[in-house]
């Protein structure tokens, strides 16, 4: 073969063959007529006439030729992969250390950016799974709850809405399985027959149900879910026509929903019908309980739906026949898509961990930076040897950053192990009644994300290492050292002070970054310390509570309830160990709403602008079991009973808001449209709510003899721990009425817990992370002053034999890491000054630049970086001059 | 256009350049000779649609190309048989000629063949 050819085969342009092969066949025919006696023009001419299109002919044969050479640039990148990968395992099992470190470091950066993104994915960013999910919208959203004539209303007369249903979740019942067994409390929601339908949710077994079913007296039916339907039924599949008791009343399973539905959230066990009956005014706008949801019409907009709505409000407003809401009522109506409705006061904190865990991922990459370019230094000579044998510097490249996508996977697969517990822990982490915590899962989206994220990272830590040591000329290299064992401090071939300077200036962004993590963490760890410092108004130790349902229908009269409620009452008092018993209807922090509206008579001049009250009805007991101070005037007692005049209490929040200047004392109020009217007999204390980080809201007592309700939580003061009186309660109780359900049994401060959930979890989670950055940030500081360190033992061999003192080297390297340090901090605060807007809006009682963080995170972050380079300098100051010289 | 020319089948003239080849190695204009002396001229190829079909045979592996000199001394690319070309070849011929038995069977039956 000749050095033509070879040159041709190796991928000179095919098309030149081509041209000279049918110009030498085009020639040889000619040359043929000619010898025949044709004159050369007339040969030529017959010649080409003989052969065809030279151009048709010629694209043929190129087109051929090109997809051979495809094949075979195809056939050789496959092959060159393959060796790349084999090389690159084979490199990383080599150094076992250095891999070791570099895979934890990616598992934890890309697992916790999986596990993250897995819940925001499933909670925010993706759509609904419901039918048309991008017309769903939450209806008056900024109210919060209709009463059942409002949602008709907003049913049939906003056009912009094509369907509109309503639910109302949550709702304490209780159930019975109708076998015998005892009735417990379960969640459920009342729901509009057609919701099912509106969300496409088909059940499992049976029916879900029929618009007739809303009408009074026909809805005597229930849709389970399959949880229940498994816990209680036993999963028969004959459930269906079965009767069950809920809240004492038999209904008819009609249905069991499939095991991946829940609605309103997975705390809703069985579905009801809501009653609509607008024959009863009281029931049709007395209650706003339900939530309205809606699908436009294709192409109307939430704008519009919202100007109809409060059209419609303002027609609504002179309808109802109980009382003339405020002017602004409706003024405000709000048409929100249902997506972010749902994630509302979720997105900030979600995506404030987003914007965490990113950065946790960005420092573990500058981290595995380093270290490959620690690792490239050691390999220069390699690298060099290759050049030489004719590999281009594209080729290198491809090699470096097969090894760094390689790593890249290996951590991304111990990284989705992370994940997936991770994942499972935050679900746990997050309150029960969290909307769409079913659909957050490991799938295929999120492994998208994964295969995306860990694509990025390769590149991201690859790139650089990878076009520094293919550079021609190598690193500039020198002699090479010995290799440590150390895999992070090589003694390395080279690479200068430019890599030194790389390095350092690596290190700088992520001490930056682990700055912002950690100063973070601490203001919301000082927020979180604020929060649950809050005095809640009330005595919370030594209290335990119990939810008690009695069946509606045996307990639907005041006299049955009072006999009822009058005996247990007794009895628990009589229990051993206690020392104070009472009963409310709403306890601070369950949850449970208890608002009214309520008419302050000589305050409230004008009836269409009542305030709206928390209300209770407590037994006289209350205020003691629970240390709530009398402020003026008198408490409840054994005066007020059914019977005697109406009284009532409020509390300071009401008086000062209400009554500033004036004696409260005396001043009645009331509920015109039920012509109930009440005497304020005292002032009691505030008591937080819902949360804690919420001011005490104007709240209204009334004696429970005087408005007994059916369902009632009773509070139990007694000696010692809360637990042993637990079981006693149940017997008593069961004692007394076995129809009783007693749920949700548990101490005081549980419940106060649980309202703290979701900040406990966004401040746990931001401390993983910050820990995780200065852990990263510590081993990256670290490995940096070590590889600088051994790169430099010549220079302080030298420095050694012209009278340097050992603690004179270690104060040097000592101060580069200061250095480093201090840049990086600065940057940090800064940052972290600029995010301060964002992070304001999760904080309560904290100043996003409290000073106490913004110095003590700079102080600790430089003990760190202080303590990471200890090692290194006792290295330094330890250094033998003679040795070095040699070494060097 | 005069005479007799009949269009040629790919796959056919992909046969005859097997053939061509299966003595020794010919330029692409060596085998458009080949071709038209040995068929008496009866198939005049519209000449051009051999190079294509050189470039396919050569790409399936049943030929081999290689740059040399021609008889007169000019640069030319020969193309020569595989041993996988040579299989080919043989299964080929095979096949060809018993679909052309079979055809002239037909085309010497009577109205009614003989069944047997």
């Amino acid at each position: 073969m000749t050095r033509d050819d070879r040159d041709r085969r190796l991928g000179r342009r095919p098309e030149r063959d081509i041209e000279d092969e049918l110009a030498f066949h085009l020639e040889m025919r000619t040359r043929e007529l000619e010898a025949r006696g044709e004159s050369p023009e007339r040969a030529r001419e017959r010649a080409l006439a003989r052969f065809g299109s030279v151009e048709e002919v010629r694209a043929s044969c190129e087109e051929i030729a090109r997809r051979r050479q495809r094949k075979v640039a195809r056939v050789e990148y496959l092959a060159e992969l393959g060796q790349d990968l084999r090389f690159a395992v084979r490199t990383l099992v080599r150094k076992p250390a250095f891999t070791a470190v570099a895979l934890l470091t990616l598992a934890l950066g890309i697992g916790a950016n999986t596990a993250i993104f897995s819940v925001v994915d499933a909670l925010v960013v993706r759509s609904l799974p419901y039918p048309a999910a991008d017309r769903l919208v939450a209806v008056w959203a900024d109210r919060g709850a209709l009463s059942k004539a409002e949602h008709l209303a907003v049913e049939e007369r906003v056009p912009s809405l094509e369907a509109a249903e309503a639910y109302q979740g949550g709702v304490g019942l209780t159930f019975g399985a109708g076998d015998g067994g005892p009735a417990s409390l379960v969640r459920g929601a009342r729901v509009t027959p057609g919701l099912f339908t509106f969300l496409g949710a088909r059940p499992a077994l049976g029916r879900t149900f029929r618009p007739e079913e809303s009408r009074p007296g026909a809805g005597d039916v229930v849709v389970l879910s399959h949880g229940l339907w498994r816990e209680r039924l036993g999963a028969d599949a004959s459930a269906v026509g079965a009767t069950v008791l809920v809240d004492g009343i038999p209904r008819t399973v009609v249905g069991v929903m499939p095991p991946d539905f829940s609605f309103p959230s997975r705390r809703d066990r069985l579905w009801l019908p809501v009653t609509l009956d607008l024959a009863n005014p009281g029931d049709a706008w007395g209650h706003s309980l339900l939530r309205t949801i809606g699908r436009l019409r294709p192409g109307a907009t939430p704008g519009q739906a919202a100007a109809e709505l409060r059209a419609l409000a303002s027609e609504l407003r002179l309808e109802n026949p109980l009382w003339t809401p405020v002017e602004e009522y409706g003024a405000g109506a709000a048409v929100v898509p249902l997506r972010e409705h749902l994630s509302g006061d979720l997105r900030l904190p979600l995506l404030v961990l987003l914007a965490a865990v990113g950065a946790v991922l960005l420092i573990a990459c500058v981290n595995v930076a380093n270290l490959l370019l620690a690792r490239a230094a050691s390999r220069s000579r390699e690298f060099a040897v290759r050049t030489a044998m004719g590999a281009s510097r594209g080729r290198l490249v491809r090699q470096l950053m097969t090894e760094s996508l390689l790593l890249a996977g290996a951590g991304a697969c111990g990284g989705l192990l992370l994940a997936h517990w991770g994942t499972n822990a935050m679900v746990s982490g997050l309150p029960v009644d969290t909307p769409r915590l079913d659909e957050v899962a490991l799938d295929g989206r999120v492994l998208a994300f994964t295969v995306l994220l860990t694509g990025a990272a390769g590149l991201l830590f690859g790139l650089l290492p990878a076009l520094r040591a293919s550079r021609p000329g190598g690193t500039g290299a020198t002699r090479a050292g010995r290799d440590s064992t150390n895999a992070l401090g090589h003694a390395a071939a080279g690479g200068g002070r430019h890599q030194r300077r790389l390095a350092g200036a690596l290190v700088t962004v992520e001490i930056a970054l682990a700055v912002l993590l950690v100063t973070s963490a601490g203001l919301l760890i000082r927020s979180f310390d604020r929060l649950t410092a809050v005095e809640p108004g009330f005595r919370t130790g030594e209290l335990l509570t119990a939810r008690l349902t009695p069946p509606p229908a045996r307990f639907g009269d005041d006299a049955r309830r009072r006999a009822l409620y009058g005996a247990v009452r007794d009895r628990v008092a009589a229990m051993p160990g206690t020392r104070a018993v009472a009963l409310t209807s709403q306890l601070p922090f369950d949850q449970d709403i208890g608002r009214t509206a309520l008419f302050l008579q000589g305050v409230t001049q004008d009836p269409n602008d009542l305030p709206m009250f928390e209300e209770r009805a407590v037994t006289h007991e209350f205020f003691e079991a629970l240390a709530i101070p009398l402020l003026r005037g008198r408490a409840f007692d054994t005066r007020d009973a059914a019977g005697s005049p109406l009284v009532a209490l409020i509390d300071e929040s009401a008086a000062r808001e209400f009554f500033p200047d004036s004696n409260p004392i005396g001043a009645t109020v009331g509920f015109p449209w039920s012509d109930e009217w009440m005497t304020i007999v005292g002032v009691v204390g505030a008591v937080r709510n819902r949360e804690l980080g919420e001011a005490p809201r104007p709240t209204l007592y009334r004696p429970f003899d005087q408005s007994p309700r059916a369902a009632m939580k009773l509070v139990l003061r007694g000696d010692g721990p809360t637990d042993r009186h637990a079981a006693n309660l149940r017997d008593v109780i069961a004692g007394v009425e076995p129809a009783i359900a007693v749920s949700d049994v548990q101490p005081m401060e549980a419940w106060i817990a649980e309202s703290l959930a979701r900040p406990r979890f966004a401040t746990a989670l931001l401390l993983v992370f910050a820990a995780l950055a200065l852990v990263l940030g510590a081993v990256g500081i670290y490995g940096v002053i070590s590889y600088a360190t051994a790169q430099r033992i010549r220079e302080f061999g030298v420095r050694k034999a012209l009278g340097a003192r050992a603690a004179d080297l270690a104060r040097l390297i000592l101060r580069d890491a200061g250095v480093l340090a201090a840049i990086g901090i600065a940057v940090g605060l800064a940052a972290a000054w600029a995010s301060t807007r964002l992070l304001a809006a999760l904080l309560y009682d904290t100043s996003a630049t409290d000073p106490l963080i913004f110095l003590g995170v700079p102080a600790l972050l430089g003990l760190v970086a202080v303590l990471a380079a200890v090692g290194p300098a006792m290295r330094a100051a330890s250094v033998e001059s003679a040795q070095a010289l040699r070494e060097g | 256009m005069a005479g007799s020319e009949v269009d040629i089948l790919r796959g056919t003239l992909d046969l005859l350049v097997l053939k061509s080849l299966s003595w020794e190695p010919r330029h692409g204009y060596g085998v458009a000779r080949w071709i038209e002396l040995s068929t008496g001229d009866v198939l005049q190829v519209g000449e051009g649609t051999l190079y294509p079909a050189l470039h396919r045979l050569e790409e399936r592996g049943w030929i081999a190309s290689e740059w040399g000199v021609s008889e007169n001394n000019r640069r030319a690319k020969f193309y020569e048989l595989t041993s996988r070309g040579r299989q080919q070849l043989e299964a080929e011929t095979r096949s060809w000629r018993r679909y052309a038995e079979a055809v002239f069977a037909a085309l010497d039956a009577p109205s009614v063949p003989a069944t047997t």
